[in-house]
């Protein structure tokens, strides 16, 4: 009891702060070391993209400067950068239109072959990227579609329809049915219910997959590599062409361009994120 | 409106269903379903509101065939029992909602809402900027009521409203939800599983069993006079004992409050071990002999453990009695007789270890 209320007692008591001290220190040493292991690649990327010259063995740069920065802007990184935003909205906006009203059928009624269904739109996940996307090269060579937008926003929608629906049909099932029934009983058609209840109650986890699927296509670059290049470049393939090519600077610009808009939008998913979404997905 | 409803039936394949259900819901009354869980009463409601559609038989509101029509062509709303409020609305907006849809005028909304919220006993000064969620369990309900009253419905359906709520605010509920429904003169059905608060706030008591009506009637017909076994042993605070009266075995069911305790017994009357004891007849009703083994204070009066033969039931008594054998009257129309044989339906054999009629 007396131990208890002992260490209870705040820091006043001289007795403690020796041990206080030692495990602030520790505590500061441990976090300096993950900062480190979390921040020195990024540290490095910054260091890279404000380096003029920089040769070996020299620790530092020899030269700094943002001339690198200004050609990123004015080259063909800015067409990259906006077709990449472009196609992120488009992927975006389509796969929500399939996928919301697939999702909430498969969250309400009592498909035959739900679980099948689900498996099967997981199916491309499953398999190692690369086969899955070349073959639906072969695939989009047949069709003309290979080097087109059009081709990119498809092979891009591959992939994230699956985790949109997926994360939507748990959302719509963590929707209780009382209260769309609700509406109905009081005169609202199915589809005046589901645009004026369901669809506003679902709207956060609406939000939280639209950033994931926005986010997915913005740094997506197996399937925007064999799609599109070399006609199309997306941010990520322009990327690694610089990085190819020895730009270091270049490729670290680009890294640090492609980073920001997730490091952003993941802060605001997380205000929309509720964990009952979490937790009910994947339940089939 | 007055609600017809013909053999309507709906089969299931975990047996929930209802089967042939014939039952008039008298207009401006409040009829009360009751029964056990899986008896077919929320199926029978949900049918009713059309959101479940029937094999057969036919649902007339008024003279009007409804049986197909779908929940928002019926006239009929609902009260939940998870309130089924929308979050996303002010808690004006909520209750707008079915006005809107209506096509109301903006000026006759506000008044209509604004006098079903007083109705119900919600403040309506706020209502335009608070949200369902800021109000307590038994406030969202009475949100949800004025929700479904204030489309003047031609019924009210209402789902086990109050089972969500403590119970206090239980009590309370029930007489504002009876007062409020009487005073709107709305035709209302009401689910429970609670034999208490069907029988407190109905005028028409409807039992049900394994799909079928039990019985209906008024809540003292159903109280007092049980047609079948399963009607005396689920209301009340029943127990069922099996007796001998006369030469005949019988099934007694008996309530808690109805059995008296009288004056102390010598020994018990040979034969009482038996899984049959006799039930005397005697002037105005019949006469047990039982031990009392303990008793336990329940507030209002005690309850007695009450051994007869190899049967256990309880009585209550305004005093405590010492242990020991002592007769007990029941009084002739308490006593509530039904044959041992043809226990397909009954649960009234789990009081009685090993008997078999």
């Amino acid at each position: 009891m007396n131990a208890e209320t002992a260490a209870v007692q705040p820091a006043g008591s001289g007795m403690m702060t020796g041990a206080r001290w030692r495990r602030l220190l520790l505590r500061m040493i441990l976090m300096a070391g993950a900062l480190f292991l979390i921040m020195g690649p990024l540290l490095s990327l910054l260091i890279w993209s404000f380096a003029e010259k920089w040769y070996w063995p020299s620790p530092w740069p020899l030269e700094w400067g943002t001339s690198y920065w200004s050609k990123v802007f004015e080259g063909k990184m800015m067409d990259a950068l906006i077709s990449s935003f472009l196609i992120a909205t488009a992927v975006t906006v389509i796969c929500l239109i399939i996928s919301i009203p697939l999702s909430y059928m498969l969250a309400r009624y009592r498909i035959p072959g739900r679980t099948i269904l689900l498996l099967l739109f997981l199916l491309p996940q499953a398999f190692p990227q690369l086969p899955v996307f070349s073959n639906a090269m072969v695939l989009m060579y047949r069709w003309d579609l290979v080097g087109t937008w059009t081709g990119v926003i498809l092979i891009h929608l591959v992939g994230s329809v699956v985790f949109c629906i997926w994360t939507m049909v748990s959302v719509f099932q963590s929707i209780p049915t009382s209260v769309e029934e609700a509406s109905t009983m009081l005169g609202a058609s199915k589809l005046r219910s589901f645009f004026t209840i369901t669809l506003p109650l679902a709207v956060p986890g609406v939000i939280a997959s639209s950033l994931l699927v926005f986010l997915y296509s913005l740094d997506e670059f197996t399937g925007s590599l064999l799609i599109g290049a070399p006609f199309k470049t997306t941010l990520p393939v322009f990327m690694y062409n610089a990085a190819m090519g020895y730009e270091m600077q270049i490729a670290s610009v680009t890294a640090i361009l492609l980073m920001l808009p997730g490091i952003i939008l993941l802060l605001l998913m997380q205000k929309f994120m509720k964990s009952e979404y979490l937790s009910a997905f994947g339940r089939v | 409106m007055q609600i017809r409803i013909e053999r309507l039936t709906k089969t299931y394949a975990n047996q929930r269903g209802i089967n042939q259900i014939d039952l008039t819901l008298p207009e401006g009354g409040l009829t009360a379903i009751v029964g056990p869980s899986g008896c077919g009463k929320t199926t029978l409601l949900r049918t009713l509101a059309g959101l479940i559609k029937p094999d057969s038989g036919a649902i007339r509101f008024g003279g009007k065939d409804v049986t197909y029509a779908p929940p928002q062509h019926r006239g009929a709303t609902m009260v939940f029992q998870n309130y089924a409020l929308w979050p996303h609305m002010s808690v004006f907006d909520n209750i707008a909602y079915g006005l809107k849809l209506r096509r109301t005028p903006a000026a006759e909304i506000e008044l209509r809402v604004t006098d079903v919220l007083r109705r119900v006993e919600i403040d309506p000064a706020d209502v335009k900027k608070r949200h369902p969620q800021q109000y307590s369990g038994g406030q969202q309900q009475r949100i949800a009521l004025a929700r479904a009253l204030v489309v003047q419905p031609h019924l009210l359906l209402m789902d086990e409203p109050l089972s969500n709520l403590d119970a206090k605010v239980r009590q309370r509920l029930r007489v504002e939800i009876r007062n409020i429904q009487q005073s709107f003169g709305i035709t209302a059905l009401y689910v429970t599983h609670d034999q208490e608060e069907a029988l407190s706030m109905a005028d028409y008591v409807v039992l049900m069993n394994e799909g079928r009506i039990e019985q209906a009637g008024t809540p003292k017909e159903v109280y007092y006079q049980p047609s079948s076994y399963f009607t005396a042993h689920f209301l009340g605070d029943s127990h069922t004992l099996h007796v001998r009266r006369g030469a005949e075995m019988k099934r007694l069911v008996v309530r808690s409050c109805d059995m008296t305790i009288g004056s102390r017994a010598e020994q018990l009357p040979p034969g009482s071990a038996r899984d049959y004891p006799l039930a005397e007849s005697v002037e105005g009703g019949w006469q047990l002999t039982g031990e009392v083994t303990n008793h336990l204070f329940i507030g209002s009066s005690y309850r007695h453990m009450v051994r007869i033969g190899s049967q256990t039931f309880f009585a209550d008594a305004d005093e405590a009695y010492e242990p020991g054998v002592y007769r007990l009257h029941l009084p002739e129309e308490r006593a509530y007789w039904f044959e041992p044989e043809g226990q397909g339906a009954d649960t009234g054999g789990r009081m009685i270890s090993g008997v078999t009629a």
